[in-house]
């Protein structure tokens, strides 16, 4: 087992169970924190791809940015035990939740399993910013262009939503 | 078949520029204060926008069929048909806006919002590309959500953007996820190109196949396929109504478009107007179980529907199962049908919904017995029960109206692909439907109303949208020749 | 191995030890411009070092303190949170760039610990985990004023880090890279080609967000002794609290750096060229060391001859005189051996190492300035509102940022 084998089962051994950690904590601040290790494992199974922008900004914007607006939130609402109580459910719903999510997860993992990934070798310059850059403002520019109207709409929709008064006086 | 780069795509691309360009000018008209005041403004800013965007959308459906954005998006005469689709039905919207008491007092982000739908419609439509179709998506999505959510001041209108957003979530979630299978299979993003793999490359891979269910969850909760509909009726309940009324047809027709294009495109092969099923993926018995179940569940539930909105909310599921009828039949006839009938869906729903505005405005209640007694109701009323009459007909797809011409072409499609199980369990499921359509219908007229003052629709405006509208279902129930023409030169895909 | 080694650990060594200086940098400024001496007292065998020993002084009482737990505190993330604010403040030197890389016979090598790509967006990357060491303390903690700390901080730095983000694109877009490398090597060595001068507005706003990004007053929010007590670390106590205070100060040097080497030339010696370096070397070291050796025996004599009117009756009372006749005695050898020997001829590696110690040193300079500047700021003004801390980040910086990157990108497209 060579060191690559070996950070890779680190970072693939921590995402996983971060992310469970994000399914079973009791408390939100908790699953908030494991999705952010979570996500740092995932970074740096980027890095072993030799993605490094891509593992740059997945810490950057999720971890460094989305992920402590939630952490924000969660914080600020300080949800009681009492109130975190009445969105659980009976134990026979948990139980068939479970099992539907046990049996999902083996389907998709043996169907994962059975594929052939048709794939090409990675283009010169790789993971390099440049290249991405250049790749987005040439074939790509269209949905870099279409995610951009969608993030400003989204952005004015969430202010919109935000404000307390919508009507004009 | 060409690929354009992006310099001379841009030609092509007119229509919906000047769409992004309305959005951002009505969002700067909004800054200065006198001009925010003017409520007037913004409506006039987004009809002319949408008015400018059909105009361009003709000028540009001259031009030569072609792919465009390095392969991107596809711009032929089905993407034309839905840009002229979506400035329809943006305009009809904006006037209901205009006219309906809940919205009556917006600011000018509502306007902005709805352009912004209206941008997000011919973009999906168009879409060659699953990054695109995913963004796409998601454009119109979001946007939905945060109209839906408009009256944050009142329950219902949060608690239904609450439940879109969390239902929308989980399918867009699913969806990617489904995606991403796909490419991992087929190695590429451009739909055309999965088609020509699964040419070269026959074999039978399970993860293509539950991509491909998964993608449909996605497409299926755009346009409320069984089981992806729950969140409908509270949705269209919760929802400003003449919100409802454009999410039910302009973004419904825009995940049909992108639900067909991509089934037609991506797996199946044209043999001259007939497009034959890639080998391992039955995808015509797939679409055809989904459209049963849809337009069944829809029917049934809607029998005991007393609230208005979820009332049309199922009417809108039902229909959307005899929508996904073409997507089973997989054939040209099919292609016209469904364009035909998105035609026809535009005129009678959005009718049927600037009737119950009216009604709304009228009783301030959602719930059916307010059109208790509306044909006695002076000569407005008559006015407006004659003309929801004609749309609950055309709904049911009864002649002489437009409904029953779509409905005759979709079966007809049917047919054609020797689906005869589904034809028939589809005109046994109209006759349900014509149990609740005709409940309205008797409502009007053989019951008393509540009180009897006449019925409450001022102006001039207003009512001539509804007669108009109610005109249309007939006269395209009668000639229908012009439409079919429409039909006939739209239902071409290039691929 | 070893250079990689060396490359981690010695920068890491050094910024270990200007923490300390820093503290007592910062004790000094406050006291002289506040008008009072600061401290003076601690000393060892009568050495005090102007103050120096303070923070000696300090690093010992913090460790022998009692470690408190607060007893509803959720204790993993009590413990967690100093440990992400340190480990965190330290990661981010890895890619910064110490001096010009070296022409070795097996290649260059470049003197930073990580010669990574994306070095830029990896800083912000890292520093943008650094909140969650203050939340987590904030939450942890199980304190109201903590909490209100920990929220402060995070509002504040998700704010400020669009702004501080894109006040850089300038200068990426000018050296068109992202590498630190790359954007000092651009500069080069003539002032006037310094960011400095190319990006004043990138420079001022760069420098007003990462003030707030290190929660230095006037963006102190986070610990606000009038209103939280003392904010996030108000339940922290021994070395947890030592490690929260550290990281503040290397936090600082972060910033320092990154203002050198973006906006200042980082290593670059005013006028001075790597190459005229080198070929100078020898002459540089001879004269360097001359110059050391005069400046030793200035300071060893001023310090030697000095009355002290200490009242004292320890050894604090001959501090002049423990100090001063060593630095005597070290700046008389040094300049006799210089004379006796002659200017020495250094091979390429020797030459390569003299300009790499005298970039290392303007460097360190340009760093310890911005950290004064810090400490003058921090002793100047006034705390902001929160309400003026927001409205500064989103309506005034950045739509300037925006300009400014708006301006140099045609700018940048023209010329």
């Amino acid at each position: 087992m060579s060191g690559f084998d070996i950070l890779f089962f680190v970072f693939a051994g921590f995402a996983l169970v971060s992310a469970m950690g994000v399914v079973v904590s009791p408390n939100p601040v908790y699953s908030a924190l494991s999705l952010v290790l979570t996500l740092f494992s995932v970074a740096g199974l980027f890095l072993l791809l030799q993605a490094e922008f891509l593992a740059v900004v997945q810490v950057l914007t999720y971890a460094g940015a989305i992920l402590v607006l939630f952490v924000f939130i969660i914080m600020l609402l300080n949800l009681s035990d009492f109130e975190l109580m009445e969105v659980r459910m009976g134990n026979l719903g948990k139980a068939l939740l479970t099992l539907a999510a046990v049996v999902a997860f083996i389907t998709l993992a043996f169907v994962v399993h059975l594929t052939r990934i048709t794939g090409d070798p990675a283009v010169e310059g790789f993971g390099d910013i440049s290249t991405l850059g250049r790749e987005i403002f040439t074939h790509y520019v269209i949905p870099f262009e279409i995610a951009g109207v969608l993030l400003t709409v989204s952005l004015i929709g969430a202010v919109m939503l935000a404000k307390k008064n919508l009507t004009k006086e | 078949m060409e690929i354009l780069n992006n310099q001379d795509s841009l030609w092509y691309f007119l229509p919906e520029s000047v769409l992004i360009l309305t959005f951002v000018v009505i969002l700067l008209f909004d800054l200065p204060e006198n001009w925010s005041k003017n409520r007037l403004l913004a409506p006039i800013v987004a009809t002319i926008g949408t008015v400018l965007f059909l105009a361009l959308s003709f000028y540009t459906q001259q031009f030569p069929e072609a792919i465009t954005f390095h392969g991107m998006i596809i711009n032929d005469a089905f993407t034309d048909f839905f840009r002229l689709f979506a400035g329809l039905t943006a305009l009809i919207t904006i006037f209901l806006s205009l006219k309906s008491k809940e919205v009556a007092q917006v600011r000018a982000e509502y306007w902005a919002l709805l352009v912004g739908i209206t941008l997000g419609i011919p973009m999906l439509a168009a879409s060659n590309n699953l990054l695109m179709i995913y963004l796409a998506l998601e454009l119109i999505s979001i946007l939905s959500y945060i109209l839906v959510g408009y009256l944050h001041n009142t329950k219902t209108s949060s608690e239904a953007a609450v439940k879109y957003v969390l239902y929308g979530a989980t399918a867009s979630g699913v969806m990617i996820y489904g995606l991403s299978l796909i490419f991992g299979v087929t190695g590429t993003l451009n739909a055309i190109e999965i088609r020509q793999f699964l040419i070269s490359n026959p074999a039978e891979q399970l993860a293509l196949f539950i991509g491909l269910l998964m993608t449909l969850a996605g497409f299926g909760y755009k346009i409320s396929m069984v089981p992806f509909h729950m969140w409908a009726p509270d949705v269209y309940q919760g929802a400003p109504t003449p919100v409802t009324a454009f999410l039910s047809v302009g973004p419904k027709a825009a995940g049909f478009a992108i639900l067909l294009r991509f089934i037609y495109t991506a797996l199946t092969q044209d043999q001259g107007g007939v497009y034959v099923p890639l080998k391992y993926i039955d995808i015509s018995t797939l679409m055809a179980v989904f459209a049963l179940a849809t337009m069944t569940l829809g029917n049934f539930v809607a029998l005991q529907q007393t609230n208005i909105k979820r009332f049309l909310a199922y009417s809108s599921i039902a229909h959307a199962g005899y929508m996904l009828m073409a997507a089973a039949a997989l054939n040209t006839e099919a292609l016209r049908g469904v364009i035909f009938y998105m035609i026809s869906y535009l005129i009678m729903n959005m009718g049927a919904f600037a009737v119950a505005i009216a009604v709304i405005n009228d009783s301030g209640s959602e719930e059916l017995s307010a059109f208790k007694g509306l044909g006695n109701r002076g000569r407005k009323g008559a006015l407006a029960a004659v003309a929801m009459t004609l749309f609950m007909v055309s709904l049911t797809g009864l002649p002489p109206t437009v409904g029953f011409v779509g409905k005759f072409y979709l079966f007809s499609a049917v047919i054609e692909a020797k689906i005869y199980w589904l034809a028939v369990l589809g005109v046994l499921n109209s006759v349900v439907s014509l149990y609740y359509y005709a409940k309205i219908i008797k409502y009007m007229y053989f019951e008393e109303a509540k009180e009897q003052k006449p019925f409450a629709l001022t102006g001039f405006s207003f009512p001539s949208l509804i007669v108009g509208l109610a005109a249309a279902t007939v006269f395209f129930g009668i000639f229908w020749n012009a439409l079919s023409y429409l039909t006939e030169i739209s239902a071409h895909l290039l691929m | 191995m070893t250079a990689t080694l060396l490359k981690i650990f010695v920068p890491f060594g050094v910024i270990m030890q200007i923490v300390p200086v820093l503290i007592w940098l910062e004790r000094k400024g406050a006291a002289y411009i506040q008008d009072r001496r600061g401290p003076n007292r601690a000393s060892i065998a009568g050495v005090r070092l102007g103050g120096l020993i303070h923070s000696l002084a300090d690093v010992v009482k913090l460790i022998f303190k009692e470690d408190i737990w607060p007893t509803q505190a959720n204790r993993l993330i009590y413990a967690l949170a100093p440990f992400i604010a340190m480990s965190v403040a330290c990661v981010t030197f890895a890619v910064i760039p110490w001096a010009a890389p070296l022409n070795l016979s097996s290649g260059t090598m470049s003197l930073q610990a990580l010669d990574f790509n994306t070095g830029i967006l990896f800083i912000f990357a890292i520093a943008s985990i650094g909140v969650y060491g203050i939340m987590m303390a904030g939450w942890g903690s199980n304190n109201k004023f903590s909490l209100l700390g920990g929220l402060r901080a995070s509002a504040q730095m998700v704010s400020y880090e669009l702004t501080l983000s894109l006040s850089v694109v300038g200068v990426l877009m000018l050296a068109g890279s992202v590498e630190l490398g790359s954007i000092v090597a651009d500069q080069g060595s003539e002032v006037w080609t310094w960011n400095l001068v190319r990006q004043p507005l990138g420079f001022i706003l760069f420098v007003v967000a990462a003030f707030a990004e290190t929660n230095r007053t006037p963006f102190d929010l986070a610990e606000a002794e009038a209103e939280l007590v003392a904010g996030y670390h108000t339940e922290y106590s021994s070395l947890k609290f030592a490690l929260f205070f550290m990281a503040e100060y290397v936090n600082m040097i972060i910033a320092s750096a990154l203002m050198a080497t973006l906006f200042l030339g980082g290593w670059q010696v005013p006028f001075a060229g790597t190459e005229f370096l080198r070929d100078h070397a020898s002459n540089i070291f001879y004269y360097g060391l001359l110059a050391f050796g005069l400046f030793s025996i200035l300071v060893g004599g001023f310090l030697a001859l000095r009355r002290t009117k200490v009242p004292w009756k320890d050894a604090r009372r001959f501090e002049g005189k423990i100090l001063g006749i060593p630095a005597l005695v070290v700046g008389i050898g040094l300049i006799f051996w210089q004379f006796t020997q002659g200017p020495v001829v250094l091979g390429t590696l020797g030459s390569q190492a003299t300009a790499a110690i005298l970039q290392f040193s303007v460097f360190l300079g340009k760093i310890l300035f911005f950290c004064w500047v810090f400490i003058w700021v921090r002793w100047t003004l006034p705390r902001f509102r929160y309400d003026q801390l927001m409205a500064l980040g989103w309506k005034v910086m950045l739509p300037l940022a925006l300009i400014n990157l708006v301006v140099t990108a045609v700018a940048v497209l023209i010329l």
